[in-house]
């Protein structure tokens, strides 16, 4: 569930990307270190070929002299003929050693080429002209002694053999009249040319012999263990790889090749590091770029959090908290142009939203002052203890059923007032209720006053919200009554339609003959009625016209005017039909 | 707070992103920095030349017969500095040794090597050479490059060079004679009480080589090859004349100019039989007849005690270097002047020279630059060798003859040895003596003649042969000189020996008279 997050997701984008790559990188490096090892190897194992090769070459042509010699040379055929002393054996001693000498110019990796006869166990020895006095006389000596030892049975290949610490390759041609011609080459000297590859720490060139043991090397500098090391890793070798990577002291590149002609091999040790180059770094540097990248990774997720996801998260909080009611809840800056068009767009329909709940709550309230107001208004203190005192005066005079029907009407009234549950009533209730309001209050003035009602038959059942009238009445009664001698205080309650209207405006009309508007009054009073808020005074006006507002939902309006020759005219002009929810206008 | 953090965001992940990029660089460079030193692919036979010799100069290549010394690249260095300002050329020596010189010298004919400067003797087929073709005409080189020479070396001398009416090779000034005899080790001539001055002729020899083979085991007595024992040494320009190459020899003594083979002599069966009776006491090193050792070496391993040699005023000295010990001389005949002597040491330009004239310049050099001169003799000063007094050297402290690095002693062919430092062991007056010595010596009467083997190449080549074969047996006396010798003279006879020796005496009596004529 965690993986739906904007979080999980960027960690996932980003690990996407980010992690192939690092495959890549790490598998490119780890390929080029292969390719590198193995192109490396495989020319340094062409260049050792070619080397071994060359030995072998060369070695081949000796043995190619000693074949031809030991089939062609007469002298040296019959070196083991004659006896020492006659005259053939001279000369065939003469000739061959003239003829050893002559082809040492030609074989001059022979050190030493020799003939021997076993019969007269003769050694004839020609040396290099490099080859000096003692090294001579010692080859000689260890020459001697192989031949004598040997039985006449020699083996048909290059042989190793050891003096004085340095080791020489050995081939030794029969002729098959008990002579032989053989060759003598110095190992060192063969590794020569190595020493070129290998100077200066570029790598180690050695020749095992057959056993493994070392034999030459190009660079003295090989301790005893390391070639231990080598002798072992040469035993784990596996057949046909191209080369080896062993580890003395440092890391090298082992490559080998066994010569064609001798029981020798040649080893080539290449330090890893020279072969590498920059590799090497280009490897530490790839361990540690996962690390970068993780590092990368982290901050990149911070950066996004503090960029992104904060803010969206924010937002999110800001609705849970609008949507739990706090209206309060506005989104703080941010930099970037998206989350301030968000944010700006969010903090204003927050507060629009502020605005109209704070706006209902108003209505509400106010609707429920109204009601309350009304509710007051109603509930008039003063005419129910008006009432009670008439019903006092009346129980004075004993007036008993004048007092019953006066309860009756209270009674009627009280009832009827406080019903404010209903919405609404029809103009015949209204009446009714008006006439016992009429009714009480005549039961006060009797003779002063007199009412009247003009209903149009078909208005009965139009509905109005209740009470909506009798205020209109009660003003009458307090504010335009008046005691006046020989004419009795008349208030009429006429309910018609207006005629211009096709959908007809209904007129509540309550007309008086008492004391009328002042002059400013009647604008006045349309303006407090009319107007938004309940203002200090004249609530009860302002009450009906909200509350047939209301109703309505309508244009309702309510009209202030003198009568002639005098008196108040207070119309009420409500629509026929109550309007859908259009709202009135703010 | 959220202003600084996300600056700290921005310079943390800028900074990781450039750590990045500095890593891949550096890797980069570090890599291809040492790019250039990987194991490159080497050519498989370098010679030891790789010290920089300017590309532009010219090599020269000097072919000499000698030893190999340690710092012979060191030397040759320093000579080439040397040499770079003075002609702008540079020398390549190759010193052959004698063992095996007509091998190597022959192969590097045959094969079209460059030599420029070969050393030649009249003892070394100079005259077979020149026949050949194998050295060029020097008469025009000496004129335009070898103004030096030509100041210090006798006009006659300059002619002992001529054949056939051109200059071939220049002779080194040095001494013009020589006498022939042993060289002995000196602590053993003392051990054992021997009185030199009582050994007048070879057999003279016999009971101290007895003496010497008795109380020394290990050592041979004489030290011998095919071409270097007391016979040839005493046989040829010792008591004869060779008058050059191929058979037919001038008996010293013998004032009629007769030419004859010296084969038939009877020194020559005498010296045989002193061989063959020395060689069968064991004096002699078994394998004489077949070795090619340098008796210089066998003396400085402990081996030999003799061998023979041509001498010369404070030859002991310079033999005493060659062994590492002191060495003694005995003088078996009068110093003898032949023509040979007159081009005892010679360098000639070979046809293979690719620089004739830059040869002929540094064969100048070395007739007039002393400093040159020495360098070649004696190797570096402060190294090789110290200045004492004057033109007299010595080794320098720890350095002696056995560890010297440069030991190559063969001053007696090089340029004038007149500027050559002696050693301080040496006689000062050494190259007076030298004068006196060249003044003494018997003059051989046929001193001027050279033969030109032309017209009997072929019997000479094939008596070559025949010596080939019996010299070894005759010179070390490997064989009974009864059974040999008749045989020896018979394949002569057959190789046509007594044609050459009927051309030799023909030319000698046309060059007699044509010196008597006036």
């Amino acid at each position: 569930m965690r993986f739906a997050t904007l979080r999980a997701r960027l960690i996932l984008g980003f690990s996407i990307v980010t992690i192939p790559l690092v495959i890549l990188l790490l598998s490119n490096n780890l390929y080029a270190t292969k390719v590198v090892h193995s192109q490396v190897a495989q020319s340094n194992q062409n260049l050792l070929t070619m080397y071994m090769n060359d030995m072998d070459k060369v070695l081949e042509e000796i043995e190619n002299y000693l074949y031809k010699a030991s089939e062609q040379d007469q002298s040296l055929q019959s070196l083991g003929l004659y006896a020492p002393g006659t005259w053939e054996a001279y000369l065939a001693q003469t000739q061959t050693a003239s003829d050893l000498f002559l082809n040492t110019n030609y074989y001059d990796a022979a050190d030493v080429l020799f003939a021997y006869s076993s019969s007269y166990d003769n050694l004839l020895t020609a040396p290099q002209q490099s080859v000096s006095y003692e090294r001579k006389q010692r080859i000689q000596e260890k020459l001697r002694t192989l031949l004598r030892g040997a039985g006449a049975r020699y083996d048909a290949r290059w042989n190793v053999v050891e003096l004085d610490g340095s080791h020489a390759l050995l081939r030794i041609v029969d002729t098959g009249e008990q002579s032989c011609i053989g060759a003598w080459v110095d190992l060192d000297k063969l590794m020569m040319p190595l020493r070129l590859l290998t100077r200066d720490g570029r790598g180690e060139a050695l020749l095992l012999g057959k056993d493994g043991q070392p034999i030459s090397q190009s660079s003295p500098s090989q301790s005893s263990d390391s070639l231990q090391a080598i002798r072992q890793a040469e035993g784990t070798d596996p057949r046909g790889a191209a080369y080896n990577i062993v580890k003395l002291d440092k890391r090298y590149l082992l490559m080998e090749k066994p010569s064609r002609t001798a029981d020798l091999k040649l080893l080539l040790l290449l330090p890893e590091r020279t072969l590498l180059e920059g590799l090497p770094y280009f490897r530490i540097l790839t361990y540690w770029v996962p690390l970068i990248a993780a590092a990368m990774l982290i901050l990149y997720l911070v950066f996004l959090q503090r960029s992104i996801v904060r803010p969206i998260h924010q937002l999110v909080k800001g609705m849970r908290r609008i949507r739990s009611g706090d209206l309060r809840a506005r989104l703080e800056d941010n930099k970037l142009v998206e989350f301030i068009a968000i944010n700006e767009t969010f903090n204003g329909m927050v507060q629009q939203i502020e605005h109209l709940k704070i706006d209902i709550y108003e209505e509400q309230i106010r609707t429920q002052k109204a009601e309350l107001k009304a509710l007051q208004a109603q509930i008039h203190p003063h005419f129910f203890m008006n009432s009670l005192n008439i019903v006092y005066h009346l129980a004075q005079v004993r007036s008993y059923e004048i007092i019953q029907s006066l309860a009756l009407h209270l009674v009627r009234y009280f009832r009827y007032a406080t019903r404010t549950q209903v919405a609404a009533i029809t103009v015949k209730e209204e009446m009714s209720h008006i006439h016992d309001y009429l009714s009480i209050q005549k039961y006060r003035f009797p003779e002063a006053l007199t009412f009247e009602f003009q209903v149009d038959p078909a208005l009965e059942t139009f509905e109005l919200p209740p009470l909506a009238v009798q205020p209109l009445v009660e003003n009458a009664m307090v504010h335009g009554f008046s005691f006046k001698i020989g004419e009795p205080y008349r208030i009429r309650v006429r309910v018609y339609a207006e005629q211009d209207q096709p959908d007809g405006t209904v007129c509540i009309e309550v007309s008086d003959n008492g004391r009328g508007f002042a002059e400013l009054q009647p604008a006045e009073l349309e303006e407090t009625a009319h107007a938004l808020e309940p203002g200090d005074g004249h609530v009860g006006l302002w009450n009906v016209v909200r509350r047939c507002r209301l109703f309505y939902k309508n244009q309702v309006k309510m009209r202030f005017a003198n009568g002639t020759p005098r008196g108040a005219i207070v119309t009420l002009h409500l629509p026929r039909s109550k309007q859908e929810a259009k709202g009135e206008s703010r | 707070m959220a202003r600084t953090t996300k600056k700290a965001i921005a310079f943390v992940g800028g900074a990781l992103g450039v750590i990045l990029l500095a890593g891949g660089v550096w890797a980069a460079l570090r890599g291809g920095a040492s790019s250039g030193s990987g194991p490159s692919a080497v050519s498989p036979s370098r010679p030891a030349h790789e010290a920089a010799v300017a590309s532009d100069a010219d090599r020269i290549v000097m072919v000499f017969p000698s030893g190999s010394p340690r710092d012979l690249q060191l030397v040759e260095d320093e000579m080439n500095r040397y040499l770079l300002t003075k002609i702008n050329a540079v020398v390549d020596l190759k010193p052959i040794d004698m063992g095996s010189w007509w091998d190597k010298t022959g192969l590097m004919f045959a094969s079209n090597e460059q030599i420029d400067l070969l050393f030649t003797a009249g003892w070394m087929k100079f005259g077979d050479e020149v026949a050949k073709g194998k050295l060029l005409p020097l008469d025009d080189l000496l004129e335009r490059y070898g103004q030096g020479i030509q100041g210090i070396l006798n006009p006659s001398i300059i002619e002992a060079g001529k054949l056939n009416g051109s200059i071939y090779g220049l002779v080194a000034n040095k001494e013009f004679a020589s006498s022939k005899g042993l060289v002995l080790r000196k602590d053993l001539i003392d051990k054992y009480g021997i009185d030199l001055s009582r050994v007048k002729t070879l057999a003279d020899m016999t009971p101290i080589f007895a003496a010497i083979k008795q109380g020394e085991p290990g050592v041979y007595p004489l030290q011998a090859q095919a071409e270097r024992s007391p016979f040839t040494y005493m046989m040829q320009y010792g008591l004869f004349d060779m008058l050059g190459d191929g058979p037919g020899v001038l008996a010293r003594e013998d004032a009629s100019m007769t030419v004859v083979s010296m084969a038939d002599t009877p020194q020559f069966a005498a010296y045989a039989q002193l061989m063959y009776e020395w060689n069968r006491a064991g004096y002699l090193n078994p394998d004489a007849a077949t070795t090619k050792d340098n008796e210089y070496e066998a003396v400085k391993a402990g081996r030999a005690f003799a061998f023979a040699e041509s001498l010369k005023p404070g030859f002991e000295i310079q033999a005493s270097r060659n062994t590492g010990m002191p060495m003694a001389t005995v003088p078996l005949t009068k110093p003898y002047t032949t023509t040979a002597d007159t081009t005892s040491a010679m360098f000639a330009v070979t046809k293979n020279a690719k620089h004739p004239e830059k040869a002929m310049m540094l064969l100048n050099l070395l007739y007039t630059d002393p400093y040159l001169l020495n360098l070649l003799d004696w190797g570096i000063e402060g190294k090789h060798y110290v200045k004492k007094a004057g033109n007299l050297i010595d080794y320098p402290a720890g350095v002696n003859a056995r560890n010297v690095g440069y030991n190559l002693n063969q001053a007696w062919m090089f340029g004038n040895l007149l500027n050559s430092y002696l050693w301080a062991n040496e006689d000062p007056n050494l190259w007076e003596r030298y004068r006196d010595f060249n003044a003494q010596a018997d003059k051989s009467l046929a001193l001027g003649f050279v033969f030109d083997p032309a017209r009997v190449k072929n019997e000479i080549a094939a008596c070559a042969n025949v010596e080939a074969d019996f010299g070894p047996a005759i010179n070390t006396g490997g064989l009974d000189p009864q059974i040999v010798l008749p045989r020896y003279r018979q394949k002569l006879k057959e190789a046509g020996a007594d044609k050459v020796i009927r051309e030799k005496q023909r030319q000698l009596d046309a060059w007699l008279a044509e010196r008597s004529a006036p």
